[in-house]
């Protein structure tokens, strides 16, 4: 397939992103728990609100309706989130993707657009750095008719209250130290169209929306549990398996449809790189396995004095207790 | 796939120039983190950053909790030291508190046997 203007403005826009980040001397953010670092995982939230910036780009295709109404489709994403601490522990965010569509087959032309902009907000309620753990509360609005009408863009504004969880594995017994590398982290919510019904007839569903992350840290191993002599660039390697799931739960829905993500995340001086496999758990949510590639930037040490603190009410001492955000 | 492809060419361009962290993370210690050795007569860690000595700090505690170490720790540019007494066997924790000379804050812990 050759390179469309869509793929190199695409590519352009993330090399301008990356190359801000190179010419930076300093960087990191995130979320620590006690030893655990929890990087920021690909298909799924995690449970921290601290300040973000990430760029993501995706394939998949998409099946044909169930109604024929639309053909099986390529579908490419570029993704961008921004996240910012507002109060200690809280943040709000906001989500843009530039989505292209191309029919497969002949069957129409491709389309270009914005997807609807999304906000987001999480407080993290709970945290027990000795067991590495974090339990977090918040949510989403996807905001109807912010987007492109060319790629048929909800019209009516969805609501997705959402808790998130991280566990770190480090409190287990020494007996079985070779599994304090692992760490989960999940989502739990349920996504609320702000309508029940479309001008065709056709429903929309109450969704309850999950995931999980399962990851193995090469860098907690080496530094916390037993050097075993990994080099760079493998000692800044966490495996991760992810799976992102939508399950209706009522005006007949149809089945859950999601994916299982494998795949690999290398933590950097100035930024996280991962990549991930989109593999469907049935015909319904896709014909082939997909892709993702996302950027992780830091934006809290490009710009410290701006980012990688709460807007008001900044506490110099919060991490002292080793927990949460890194930069204070 | 090209555009996959060549988005992964410029990421991987980009990420090999960045190769150590902005936060003070452990590169490396002696003794070895998780290791078996026999009695040391310090603890020495390099870090993956330059360290700002005020605020940074090592300890060494023994299975029972209590603090080993002389307490004289030495802070240098990447690395920080502290000197020990003659330890008998048994596994120690190692705890330690970087701030990187940019103000990041980074702690951590691991154990060492000595036989």
């Amino acid at each position: 397939m050759p390179i469309s203007s869509f793929h190199l403005r695409a590519a352009a826009f993330l090399a301008a992103v990356l190359a801000l980040v190179i010419v930076s001397d300093r960087l990191r953010a995130h979320g620590f728990e006690g030893d655990r670092f929890f990087p920021p995982t690909i298909s799924t939230d995690d449970p921290f609100a601290t300040d973000e910036y990430s760029i993501g780009v995706s394939t998949f295709n998409n099946p044909v309706a169930p109604d024929g109404s639309t053909p099986k489709t390529r579908e490419i994403d570029v993704s961008s989130e921004f996240d910012k601490e507002i109060f200690p522990k809280f943040a709000l965010g906001v989500t843009g993707t530039y989505t292209n569509l191309q029919p497969q087959a002949h069957q129409g032309p491709t389309q270009d657009g914005f997807d609807n902009v999304s906000f987001s907000a999480k407080y993290q309620l709970f945290e027990d750095p000795a067991h590495e753990f974090i339990f977090s509360l918040g949510g989403e609005i996807d905001v109807g008719n912010t987007g492109s009408s060319k790629l048929g863009v909800d019209y009516f504004s969805t609501y997705t209250p959402e808790m998130y969880f991280g566990k770190g594995f480090g409190d287990l017994p020494d007996a079985v130290k070779y599994l304090k590398p692992f760490a989960l982290t999940g989502t739990l919510g349920l996504s609320i169209p702000g309508e029940t019904s479309n001008a065709d007839g056709s429903l929309n569903p109450d969704d309850v929306e999950w995931g999980l992350a399962l990851e193995y840290s090469i860098p907690y191993l080496q530094q916390h549990v037993e050097d075993v002599g990994i080099p760079h660039p493998f000692a800044d390697l966490i495996p991760v398996v992810e799976c992102s799931m939508t399950s209706p739960i009522d005006r007949y829905g149809g089945t859950t449809t999601g994916t299982i993500d494998p795949g690999v995340m290398w933590e950097g001086k100035y930024l996280q790189v991962g990549a991930e496999a989109l593999i469907p758990v049935n015909k319904t949510t896709g014909p082939n396995v997909g892709a993702v590639l996302q950027v992780q930037i830091y934006i809290d040490d490009i710009f410290p004095k701006i980012f990688g603190h709460p807007v008001f009410f900044n506490d110099e001492n919060d991490d002292e207790n080793n927990s949460s955000n890194s930069n204070k | 796939m090209n555009s996959m492809r060549l988005l992964l060419i410029v990421i991987l361009t980009v990420s090999a120039t960045s190769l150590g962290r902005a936060h003070a993370f452990l590169d490396h210690a002696d003794p070895r983190v998780g290791s078996t050795v026999a009695a040391p007569s310090q603890v020495e860690l390099w870090m993956t950053e330059d360290l700002e000595p005020a605020f940074t700090r090592i300890q060494v505690f023994d299975s029972q909790g209590g603090e080993v170490d002389k307490k004289d720790a030495k802070i240098s540019g990447a690395t920080m030291i502290v000197s020990l007494p003659k330890l008998g066997p048994g596994t120690y924790l190692v705890k330690w508190k970087a701030v990187a000379t940019d103000t990041h804050k980074t702690t951590g812990t691991f154990k060492f046997t000595v036989q």
